[in-house]
């Protein structure tokens, strides 16, 4: 069982999102800070963390880059706004591994997780 | 003598009036019928020896051996045995010189039916011809001469002398004349039966027949005489409902359409063709129908009936139709697409330009509202291209997904519908009242092609449902879960049975011409494809109907694209743009700046080969259609010559269509639909750079 964790400030997207997830079979959670998600990271293993690059205080690209610091082995997939290309590149020097632009709907985000998790 | 011999021969017509009745009665075949048949043919010719003619006592003449005979014949040995029998015994009762050779008489009489008998069976006859039982006649009359040579010695001479003529003559003809009279009432009775089993043959043929056969009879009254069980697979109503009441055919052609198949009813003309209409069946589904029938005459050459056959051709309709469909659209579409072609790449155009002179801040708002405006009808335009293209090309709208903000989908559907709602509804003097009632930030992913056809349909029927005009409205809510519209009408609203109806294929209640478009199924089908659905949450006759569309919410706000410096990528990717078209070269190569890359922007496949070998691309974008070496050429040689190090994109009118299985079979990455948006030419870039990147 692959475990995914919602990061995004916007609680509402985070609790629909993670219960969506979680009825298809992941087992899935959500935290709305960039301290909380890290906080989460070094307790338990997470396969798969969909984030939010914009976010208050400690955005995305700070998640990305503790990620990256403590050598924390999980995959990632960022939200970034509306084809927000240098985001993308940046995130992905930080070792994003794909991303989707908002908005989305649920079908193409699963498509990109399950590329990302089992190819 | 003659007396006698009438005497007899009456007796003998009436012998065979009794054994037609009880031919009538019970079967020859059976053995009740041969026992009876015996037991009546026996009386009788007791009661011919009763009253006959006496040469002298004990020495009597009646019709018996006439008798005999044909009972064996017509209903063979039983029947013969037994009025044998009867007559043996009387005639020994009677007694007197004349009981042994009245007795062999009997006998020979019997022996002789039945060897005629025997013959018939044989030769697998009906029955005798007049010559056959002339011949009976004769021979059994014949015996009966010589059996006098039985008779005591004094009395041959004389007996023979006086009967010979009487029984050589008249005799054989009483044969004749009573087989006659048995024999027509037995052709009656074989080809009654013939009749019978032709007709049982019929019956269980059209009983048992897919196709319905029906007589519909003129006189005296106009009503059905017969209609095969196949009617109730065909329309869902009994045959029982067709006899008690002939006016249910009207009510099985489609609305409008029995008065149209009325008019044809009169002359000659309605028998020489096929003809097909459309009828429905009872639970209100549609049907083609086929009918060739045939007019029954009378004597005077008055028709006083029809005979004919109901085919549902409905599958072979519908297979026609959509082969014909088919053959059409893709006709058109053959032709359209080079059409189509040039017009993406002046749409193109049109578009780049425009979204490119939208990211200059130093442009006037003003402007930028009216080229937003400009912007929405170019992408409209090459909606309908789209469209266009996707003539005779499977229609898969699963693809093509594109998130948009629903008001702006429904004010286009509206301002679509505006003929019917506002010029044609005010030229028959009606009103009707449109409003459109949804927030900005509803966001539905959709393939705008198809759900704007959807709309249009329900709008189209709305605004039919209010023939006396009314409101329109829409309006949206959203959950966590759905999007929720839902379209209202004030309209004639629908009866539930017609609601429940109304998402089944082919289900119309306008008639066969009116009844076009997708139809309420087809929206159905687009909403499914979409992940959602459509249901009619209310309707109640004279109190209009609202439909509600269930559409899963996306995610996320819509962000504004943000070009400027500080946002520009730093790790750069040179990219190498292909296109004939000379429009679209100057716009790529100013696009490649506005999203921050660098690269160069060449006409052709060849010129492309020659720069890539010179210098490091990370990414090659071609457009498909260009004369020489087309966009997939130019990527299988790319793939060729770099060992598929350099990722291929492809620009192509037919995006939404393009497989991933066709990329891979040429060896390109990437599909960038044309026309493009620049958020579509930066995800691309995106993923691009991922790939580069994690490599």
């Amino acid at each position: 069982m692959r475990t995914i964790m919602v990061v995004d400030d916007d609680e509402k997207l985070c609790s629909i999102l993670s219960e969506e997830l979680n009825e298809i079979g992941f087992i899935a959670n959500y935290q709305t800070s960039a301290e909380d998600a890290l906080g989460y990271l070094l307790e338990n293993r997470v396969d798969l963390i969909l984030l939010d690059l914009k976010m208050p205080d400690k955005d995305g690209y700070y998640v990305l880059s503790m990620i990256k610091e403590h050598k924390i082995k999980t995959k990632i997939i960022v939200l970034t706004a509306y084809a927000d290309l240098s985001g993308i590149i940046q995130s992905s020097h930080l070792g994003a591994i794909d991303f989707i632009s908002k908005p989305y709907d649920f079908d193409e985000l699963l498509i990109t997780i399950r590329k990302v998790l089992f190819e | 003598m003659i007396l006698d011999l009438i005497y007899n021969l009456s007796v003998l017509i009436s012998l065979s009036i009794f054994s037609g009745y009880a031919d009538e009665r019970f079967s020859r075949n059976s053995l009740p019928g041969k026992v009876v048949q015996g037991f009546l043919f026996g009386t009788f010719a007791i009661i011919g020896m009763m009253y006959p003619f006496v040469l002298r006592e004990g020495l009597i003449f009646d019709g018996r051996s006439v008798v005999i005979s044909l009972v064996t014949l017509f209903f063979g040995p039983v029947s013969g045995f037994i009025s044998a029998i009867m007559a043996v015994i009387y005639r020994v009762w009677l007694g007197g010189a004349g009981a042994l050779t009245g007795v062999l008489i009997i006998s020979f009489s019997a022996i002789t039916g039945f060897l005629f008998y025997r013959y018939l069976e044989k030769k697998q006859k009906d029955y005798l011809s007049l010559g056959g039982l002339y011949l009976l006649g004769i021979i059994v009359h014949l015996q009966m001469l010589l059996l006098m040579l039985s008779l005591p010695w004094d009395d041959i001479a004389q007996t023979l002398k006086i009967i010979t003529p009487t029984v050589l003559g008249a005799f054989p003809i009483a044969t004749l004349i009573i087989g006659t009279i048995l024999l027509e009432h037995r052709k009656n009775k074989v080809s009654l039966a013939k009749l019978k089993e032709s007709e049982e043959r019929f019956r269980r043929l059209s009983e048992n027949a897919m196709d319905t056969i029906f007589r519909f009879d003129y006189v005296p009254v106009r009503k059905f005489t017969y209609v095969s069980p196949s009617v109730f697979d065909l329309t869902g109503h009994q045959p029982e409902e067709f006899y008690k009441n002939p006016q249910i055919i009207e009510k099985i052609f489609m609305p409008g359409e029995y008065e149209k198949y009325a008019r044809t009813l009169t002359g000659d003309s309605e028998f020489q063709n096929v003809r097909e209409f459309r009828w429905q069946k009872k639970n209100g589904i549609p049907i083609y129908v086929e009918e060739h029938k045939i007019p029954i005459r009378n004597d005077e050459g008055e028709i006083v009936a029809v005979e004919g056959i109901i085919r549902d051709i409905t599958q072979r309709k519908e297979t026609l139709k959509i082969w014909l469909e088919n053959e059409r659209l893709s006709a058109i579409g053959q032709t359209s697409s080079a059409i189509a072609h040039d017009f993406n790449n002046s749409l193109q155009a049109i578009f780049s330009n425009v979204e490119l002179i939208l990211f200059d801040d130093t442009v006037d708002e003003k402007i930028k509202s009216k080229l937003r405006l400009v912007q929405d009808i170019s992408e409209d335009a090459a909606g309908r291209v789209q469209t266009l293209q996707r003539f005779g090309a499977d229609n898969d709208i699963t693809k093509g997904f594109s998130p948009v903000k629903l008001v702006k989908i429904v004010n286009d559907v509206i301002l679509q519908t505006r003929p019917l709602w506002k010029y044609e509804a005010e030229k028959k003097g009606l009103f009707i009242e449109v409003e459109c009632d949804i927030d900005e930030t509803i966001m539905v992913n959709v393939n705008q092609a198809a759900f704007r056809s959807a709309l249009y349909n329900l709008m189209k029927n709305a605004v039919e449902a209010m023939p006396d005009g009314g409101n329109i409205s829409c309006s949206a809510s959203r959950d966590e879960q759905w999007v929720t519209i839902l379209l209202k009408d004030n309209g004639k609203g629908m009866s539930p049975e017609i609601a429940e109806r109304s998402f089944i294929p082919f289900f119309t209640t306008k008639g066969f011409e009116v009844g076009r478009g997708i139809g309420l199924s087809g929206v159905y089908k687009v909403m499914k494809d979409h992940g959602g659905d459509i249901k009619i949450k209310s309707t109640m006759p004279g109190e209009g109907t609202t439909f509600e569309i269930k559409l899963p919410v996306i995610f996320g706000e819509e962000g504004e694209i943000n070009l400027n410096e500080a946002n520009k990528p730093e790790g750069k990717l040179k990219i190498l743009w292909v296109d004939d078209d000379q429009n679209i070269r100057d716009i790529a190569s100013e696009m490649i700046t506005t999203i921050g890359m660098t690269g160069q922007v060449v006409e052709s496949g060849s010129e492309a080969l020659a720069l890539l070998s010179g210098s490091d691309y990370d990414f090659v974008i071609t457009d498909v259609g260009m004369p020489n070496m087309n966009g997939w050429q130019l990527s299988e040689k790319i793939h060729e010559k770099f060992n598929g190090n350099i990722p291929v994109a492809v620009v192509t009118g037919w995006g939404s269509e393009i497989t991933d299985d066709k990329l891979k079979e040429h060896h390109a990455s990437y599909v960038l639909p044309k026309p493009f948006r620049v958020k579509q030419l930066l995800e691309l870039v995106g993923k691009v750079s991922l790939e580069i990147i994690q490599k």
